[in-house]
């Protein structure tokens, strides 16, 4: 049975996929410049992999399914180099490694991710009003 | 013995079409859910076809009149034509996700528009049923 918690539910888990996906936009545009990481080398960009997370429908055996994150993938990409001689990591011919982050492309995941996320809270917003309309039932004088 | 509210055909109604609504309202919830997902495929069902099906098997229940001849609608024949199922992916993206938002959103507030109407039908005959009780107590 699909129940309206059930619904609120996979609202939630497509929430706090997109809040992480925000998240990882964030940390990626913040560190656009960080050439010093503890695990040695610049910044790697960061990416989150969704998976679906099969939610239990019980007798209906309607596919409901929310989202979960599989992984937080840290890119392979060339690093970019720029030369500033005067920079503290540049190597020997002056050439400094900057981590592999598109701004561009953080800025396009970032406008996604919040569009994912009011989707979700549609999601919520209408379930909340199917609640009222079913509490109304009560309601009967 | 006729009962006044689960036996009431009004009311039997309204909640098939309030279950319903709640079902396709887990998987348009679960469609938006994934709709950054990789390989994911939206999931739908024909909301008229499955009300349809459950009307056909209250009318099997307790139908105190003979059903209309199909004739007796003229677009009858029409409106019963089966509705494509799933749904047509509006485009392709190189993830293989074909959950299309507008879609969604006009699913979303359909169901929504249905669960409601479902409920108000409800709640106007059970007053009708109290108002019924009342007169009788009279």
């Amino acid at each position: 049975m699909t129940t309206f918690d059930t619904i609120k539910n996979i609202a939630a888990s497509g929430m706090a996929a997109q809040r992480l996906r925000v998240q990882l936009a964030a940390t990626n545009i913040a560190n656009v410049e960080t050439t010093r990481t503890p695990e040695g080398g610049p910044y790697r960009q960061k990416q989150a992999v969704f998976q679906v997370l099969p939610m239990d429908s019980g007798a209906d055996g309607l596919p409901v399914a929310g989202v979960q994150v599989a992984a937080v993938q840290a890119s392979n990409e060339p690093f970019i180099s720029k030369y500033d001689p005067s920079h503290p990591d540049a190597d020997s011919s002056g050439l400094v490694q900057f981590p592999n982050v598109n701004p561009v492309e953080e800025m396009v995941n970032l406008t996604e991710a919040s569009r994912s996320f009011e989707a979700s809270v549609a999601v919520v917003r209408a379930v909340r009003t199917m609640e009222l309309s079913a509490q109304d039932l009560l309601r009967v004088q | 013995m006729f009962d006044l509210v689960s036996g009431n055909y009004m009311i039997q109604m309204a909640d098939r079409g309030m279950t319903l609504a709640t079902r396709r309202m887990g998987l348009i919830a679960s469609n938006i859910a994934n709709i950054d997902t990789p390989n994911y495929r939206a999931q739908d069902f024909s909301f008229e076809e499955a009300f349809q099906k459950e009307m056909t098997a209250l009318d099997g229940q307790f139908s105190p009149t003979s059903p209309a001849l199909p004739s007796y609608f003229p677009d009858a024949s029409a409106a019963s034509k089966p509705a494509p199922e799933g749904t047509a992916p509006s485009y392709e993206r190189n993830d293989l996700n074909d959950v299309s938002l507008d879609q969604q959103t006009m699913n979303l507030a359909k169901t929504q528009q249905m669960y409601q109407l479902s409920s108000n039908f409800a709640q106007l005959e059970l007053r009708r049923v109290l108002g019924a009780i009342r007169d009788g107590a009279k």
